[in-house]
């Protein structure tokens, strides 16, 4: 093996240029053919007049309703977890479960959602039931990174704190999670980030293909980008110009890089715990 | 008597700081070297230079000439892999491969492309026997090196490095690790290969430097302050630091 | 001052905290419960009615429900995804963490981050109008949904998660194994062949385990890019012919099936398989990423 292993860093930078390429290439083409068809008129006018505002308003609803139910049962939970747990078997069970849940494909998800919240609970296809099954899916990655973040917080804080003699409680909500928050915030940015651009848990649970129109209340269903792009390319691929297509797809792809984008920013300037 | 590596005005930094100055030094072949000198004064960079192995560190920046029977190391045309064959090393924290005992020893050798069983066998058991480890380990050859005690690993550390055929060993507080039984073994080695090998030691233990080396060099904030034969450092030395430094006034 | 009441004492702020906090952390646990319970209720129904299950044929309208058919399509598109993302997912990593210098490792990070964010939608609508009229093109074929179609759009989708599992378990190899060998003459790549990557193996084969649960539970992408059409290829390995992964058949099928009738429950079966498999999977790697070594020598 003595002169191959030479070849090291010829072999493995030709191969890397690979992933290298995949990105600047999808990065491009998406761009290319999308930027045209692009444009504020697009995404303000309604899909029966060629628009995506639907679509836009569906995907905001989704994940908004999501996290602001994800977010503070995840902050919570990883409270629990890093300030008062004792190491007992009920924390181990936690832990075990945030993990598990982390790695559930998101098929599952939406067929959980579909059983469990529209059907048995009777929301039906409707915002509520995607909200409920979107808001599962984005736990275990509030849950982790919120972990991380309280982990970072000093210990000299709390000591501090108790010092002075506020409670366990006082000194979690007045420095602790002050102290927290961009990696809190980056945490649920990333969750967002993955329910922004989710299908398959919605398809069951939140979206109809002839939903046209905006939502009146919570059960009724809603549109998503990205749904919206899936009926299009699979129920009436032909019809719609293909520079439509690729502008929701560059919409979309905006969307995950800014949120994406957001949370390196925030994790990069603060490295977790914000410092005065 | 011949000097078998020679420094030149060796100057090292580490980004901005600049971490050795203006060495100037000249380790006598066939005799056991040691440095000494309080925390922090450079005498791990000093070792590591003579061996390239600073060039590791992230930053660092090398001036001067280090003369190796002559030739300089930092030459363009020398090989750092080459270099190390001859000047080997021993951490001052024992650091086995993640491998049998037989493998540990016989790493050097196959990265030079020796396969051949028989020939590895025989530089194996030499120089686990060179070491003071062979009988200890014969009949457990392909055992994880971690299944043995730390002065045990330390040793099997230097049976490694000798297993190269260097002309050169460098150690860095080879002991402080160990405890006082495994510290001992490890001098009395040192001083029986001395013989075939010109050894340079750092530590900071005044008395092991006493107890081994023949002689002695004193390092104080980068600059080599003094260096003579060991007994003349500590019966007599020339500068009122050395003294000071010999006499506990500093760490 | 009079001992506080009860009440007083209830209301407590510091007993809440943790009462309340104790009760978030607690959903979790109820959560997966629930997906397991659900899932293990609503899958084992037809596993007691097997007599559906076997066969060859994925035939909903006729009551043929051949789960291992489906299986096989799951199987073919993630081994396939796999043996091209490791090698070049592996490559990648050891030029992350060995060869690259500091500027080009940050951009191959963002690189790869980016790719990792990329909702699966948009690889699907890529291997729907690029990937797969270009395979159509290069192998004359009618239509260019095929399994290597799925597995190589696959295979860009799990490229990240091996490039940055594997690239961590290289780089938390202690730097007491990297100094070792090059002090004994080693040059840099000599050292990452025989002690680093060694060393590194349970990471990087946690990576691939990894990869291989989010290949297998990957849904919209495999719908849009495999064909979905419910046969054996002809010959079995015959890469250039559709097949239907169980995701899709999920996926697809829920939108018609009756709720609690037999397509349902042959679905729930599926959806079963799918979640042994990904907790298997996930389960194994993470415990094979924490029996990794990181920078301690045992004494």
């Amino acid at each position: 093996m003595r002169g191959i292993e030479r070849l090291t860093p010829y072999i493995t930078s030709a191969l890397a240029l690979i992933p290298l390429a995949a990105i600047i290439a999808l990065t491009s083409l998406i761009t290319y053919h999308g930027l045209g068809a692009l444009s504020w008129r697009f995404i303000s006018s309604s899909i029966l007049r060629g628009g995506v505002y639907e679509a836009v308003v569906g995907t905001l609803l989704l994940f908004s309703g999501a996290t602001a139910i994800a977010a503070p049962l995840g902050v919570l939970a990883a409270v629990y977890l890093v300030e008062y747990a004792p190491r007992s078997w009920l924390t181990e069970l936690v832990e075990r479960a945030v993990e598990n849940l982390a790695g559930v494909p998101s098929i599952l998800y939406g067929l959980f959602g579909f059983t469990l919240f529209s059907k048995l609970l009777g929301f039906g296809i409707s915002l509520l039931s995607g909200w409920l099954t979107l808001a599962c899916m984005m736990l275990p990655i509030i849950v982790r990174s919120s972990q991380e973040a309280l982990r970072m917080v000093p210990r000299s804080i709390r000591e501090a704190s108790l010092a002075l003699g506020a409670s366990k409680w006082t000194t979690i909500t007045r420095c602790i999670l002050p102290a927290a928050a961009p990696g809190i915030a980056t945490g649920v940015i990333l969750g967002v980030c993955r329910v922004a651009g989710e299908t398959a848990a919605i398809l069951l649970t939140s979206c109809f293909y002839t939903m046209r129109g905006l939502p009146r209340s919570p059960l009724d269903p809603v549109l998503s980008l990205t749904y919206y792009l899936y009926i299009l390319i699979v129920a009436k691929a032909g019809d719609t110009p293909l520079e439509v297509i690729f502008a929701i797809s560059l919409l979309l792809f905006l969307l995950v890089v800014a949120l994406n984008s957001t949370a390196l920013i925030l994790r990069f300037r603060y490295r977790g715990v914000k410092r005065w | 008597m011949r000097i078998k590596i020679q420094t030149n005005s060796l100057n090292v930094w580490y980004g901005d700081s600049h971490v050795l100055q203006d060495v100037k030094l000249a380790i006598p072949e066939g005799r056991i070297t040691a440095i000494i000198g309080p925390s922090g004064c450079g005498k791990t960079t000093l070792l590591k230079s003579l061996n390239r192995m600073v060039e590791l560190i992230e930053g660092a920046r090398v001036e001067g000439r280090v003369l190796l029977d002559g030739r300089d190391i930092y030459d363009s045309d020398m090989d750092p892999a080459e270099l190390r064959r001859r000047v080997g090393m021993v951490f001052q924290k024992p650091n086995p491969l993640p491998m049998s005992i037989y493998d540990n020893v016989a790493y050097g050798l196959r990265v030079r492309g020796i396969d051949d069983r028989a020939i590895l066998d025989e530089a194996v058991e030499e120089a686990l026997e060179r070491a003071g480890l062979w009988s200890e380990v014969k009949e457990r050859l392909r055992d994880s090196a971690f299944n043995l005690s730390i002065g045990q690993q330390q040793r099997l550390c230097i049976a490694r490095a000798l297993a190269v055929g260097p002309d050169v060993l460098l150690l860095d507080e080879p002991c402080s690790s160990l405890d006082p039984i495994s510290t001992s073994r490890i001098e009395r080695l040192l001083t029986r290969l001395k013989n075939d090998l010109t050894l340079v030691i750092v530590t900071h233990n005044l008395q092991q430097a006493r107890r081994i080396a023949d002689y002695t060099a004193f390092l104080y904030m980068g600059r080599l302050v003094e260096m003579a034969p060991t007994e003349e450092i500590f019966q007599n030395p020339r500068e009122e630091l050395t003294r000071n430094y010999i006499e506990g006034r500093f760490g | 001052m009079s001992s506080p009441s009860f009440f007083q004492r209830l209301l407590k702020m510091r007993e809440g905290g943790e009462a309340l906090t104790l009760a978030s952390a607690l959903t979790s646990i109820l959560i997966f419960a629930s997906i397991l319970i659900f899932t293990i209720h609503e899958g084992s129904w037809m596993l007691l009615r097997p007599q559906y299950l076997l066969g060859a044929r994925w035939q909903p309208e006729y009551n043929r429900y051949g789960l291992l058919l489906l299986l096989y399509g799951s199987i073919i598109v993630t081994a396939g995804a796999l043996a091209i993302s490791t090698p070049i997912g592996v490559a990648s990593a050891i030029f992350i963490s060995e060869v690259a210098p500091r500027w080009i490792r940050e951009v191959m990070e963002a690189a790869v981050e980016t790719l990792a964010a990329i909702p699966s939608i948009i690889y699907g609508f890529i291997a729907y109008f690029f990937l797969a009229p270009w395979i159509a093109a290069v192998f004359h074929l009618p239509l260019g949904r095929t399994a290597l179609t799925a597995s190589l759009i696959l295979s860009i989708m799990t490229l990240p998660t091996i490039i940055s599992i594997s690239s961590e378990a290289i780089s938390s190899v202690p730097m007491a194994y990297r100094e070792a060998s090059l002090a004994l003459g080693a040059d840099r790549w000599q050292t990452l062949w025989r002690v680093v990557l060694p060393a590194a193996r349970l990471g990087i084969f946690a990576s691939i385990l990894l990869a291989f649960g989010r290949a297998i539970g990957e849904t919209i992408a495999v719908l849009m890019a495999s064909g979905c059409v419910a046969a054996i290829p002809n010959p079995p390995w015959n890469l250039l012919s559709p097949v239907y992964p169980m995701t899709a058949a999920i996926a697809i099928g829920m939108g018609e099936a009756e709720f609690r009738g037999l397509h349902y429950y042959a679905l729930y079966t599926l959806a079963l398989i799918l979640l042994c498999i990904s907790a298997l999977v996930n389960n194994t790697a993470r415990l094979l990423i924490r029996k990794a070594p990181r920078g301690e020598v045992r004494i």
